[in-house]
């Protein structure tokens, strides 16, 4: 499978058994979490939701939902 | 219980006292003169997902019959099985139905999809009726859609109920529960050997692993599916505190991201009369946990990727899959973001007549070495041994006919070598095999 990175958005090589994510190109090398970590704030869709919601918590003054 | 002390052997055990083990106790008691023993942890049967669910008894009208025909199957027959066992116990049963509704021509279409797959399932042609947005009107004022199916067969239940009184029936065929004991080790050469956490030993001539979200573990431990792992995600509901019910029938929606397993939340009639929104389905770190949240999504993933190893990490590089993620994880903690969820197709329903949380149940899903959700139930078979792993909705609908399956299966394979002594059923066990 091809994964990019999500600074130059070259393919990434993916370390036998998903242990690191290398980029050449940028030399970076990340631990698997690490890098899914900046998959997802890299992810504008999904951020804009969150970012929405919280702008609509400051509106409304609705507080996130304790499970007590 | 001292140390190493070995409790009675057996013939068969079943590690999971849900409503598949069971199940499954039931017919090889009533099939046979053995000595069976479910095996549970906790201090009943059906603690988890059997009772932790929407109970509805469900159609067959979301499965592919060219892709799922068994399950399908086991789903109708299934419905008529419990019904059969309800009405003989005076259990609860409300047939009230399910209306699932489209909100555009596109969802339309999947409607028209489902109609022609409940009828290729075995549905009756006047069990499902599409209806447009003005007879939905009709049948429930405060519901908006350009167009629904209407299910007559769906039927609200208390699967936890049922499971408990299968339990009975086992029992009284000579099935022994043997609860708070959870298995740690699991050994297989001439027989298998079950150690449980105070180091008492059961040792068993065949294993049957129904250990739902422990299930993958448990073949681990025997050398199986070493490559797979699980994922777990709670389905969480908000309960209506009014009076006032905005809907009569169960109301869904056609499912938006057919990639993932997952329905949208929906308004659910329990059998109980309690109106609930939900399920959601946040990512959690375990089979078990059902309460806890943290507004920091970051952490949750932290903790759920330091136990989630090998290639089917491949998942998380799925963008859809993070995105799915986030909208369920923004539903766990904002009870606004679920109920708007709902508003979509009633638009009258209010965040504050849900004042306080419903039962969260877990739903356990098998990662392949792919990085994709497996789509089936996966039958696994040790020397000794038979494992169910993710066997999931509609599970519970088609758990007593799918159990029958399964016995017929372990027949199949050798596993059940002894001269059958039939006792009198609840179910005919002919009907499903055959």
């Amino acid at each position: 499978m091809k994964v990019k990175c999500p600074e130059c958005k070259k393919d990434v090589i993916i370390v036998k058994n998903y242990t690191h994510i290398l980029c050449e190109s940028c030399k970076l090398d990340w631990e698997f979490k690490e890098f899914i970590m900046v998959l997802m704030r890299s992810d504008k869709t999904a951020m804009d939701v969150l970012a929405d919601y919280e702008k609509k918590l400051q509106e409304t003054s609705e507080s996130y939902v304790s499970w007590g | 219980m001292g140390l190493n002390m070995t409790l009675e052997k057996c013939d068969v055990a079943i590690v999971g006292g849900g409503i598949l083990g069971t199940t499954i106790s039931y017919w090889l008691s009533a099939l046979y003169d053995l000595k069976i023993c479910v095996i549970e942890k906790e201090r009943d049967v059906a603690m988890h997902t059997s009772s932790r669910n929407t109970g509805l008894v469900h159609s067959p009208l979301h499965i592919d019959p060219k892709k799922n025909n068994v399950i399908a199957r086991c789903a109708y027959v299934g419905r008529d099985w419990w019904h059969a066992l309800a009405k003989k116990r005076s259990l609860p049963w409300k047939e009230i139905g399910k209306l699932e509704v489209a909100l555009d021509e596109k969802q339309h279409k999947t409607l028209e999809k489902f109609q022609k797959w409940g009828v290729e399932n075995g549905m009756s042609e006047n069990e499902l009726e599409i209806m447009d947005s003005k007879q939905v009107s009709q049948m429930e004022p405060n519901v908006k859609c350009h167009s629904a199916i209407f299910s007559k067969r769906d039927v609200s239940t208390d699967y936890g109920i049922l499971t408990k009184q299968v339990m009975m029936e086992s029992q009284k065929n000579g099935t022994k529960f043997l609860f708070d004991h959870n298995v740690v080790n699991v050994e297989e050469n001439s027989e298998v050997k079950l150690t449980f956490t105070d180091n008492s030993i059961l040792t068993s001539k065949l294993l049957i692993n129904c250990a739902a979200g422990h299930s993958l573990d448990i073949a681990k431990k025997l050398g199986l599916a070493n490559e797979y792992a699980h994922l777990f995600f709670r389905g969480e509901y908000w309960v209506n505190g009014n009076q006032y019910d905005s809907v009569k029938t169960n109301i869904y929606s056609v499912p938006t991201n057919s990639q993932f397993p997952f329905l949208n939340p929906h308004l659910i009639k329990r059998a109980n009369g309690e109106t609930h929104v939900g399920p959601n389905a946040a990512l959690v770190s375990g089979p078990e946990v059902y309460q806890g949240s943290t507004s920091d999504l970051s952490s949750t993933i932290s903790e759920i990727l330091e136990i989630f190893h090998g290639s089917p990490r491949k998942l998380f590089f799925n963008r859809a899959f993070l995105s799915m993620v986030k909208k369920e994880w923004l539903s766990s903690i904002s009870k606004t973001a679920m109920i708007n969820r709902v508003k979509k197709f009633v638009p009258s329903i209010r965040s504050k007549s849900f004042s306080k949380r419903g039962v969260a149940g877990i739903r356990a899903n098998i990662i392949t070495p792919e990085g994709t959700f497996l789509p089936e139930v996966m039958e696994l078979k040790g020397n000794h041994s038979f494992h169910i792993i993710n066997y999931n909705s509609p599970g519970a609908t088609g758990a007593a006919a799918y159990s029958a399956l399964v016995v017929k299966k372990l027949q199949d394979a050798g596993f059940l070598d002894y001269t059958q002594k039939p006792k009198n059923t609840i179910w005919n066990f002919e009907e499903i095999i055959n």
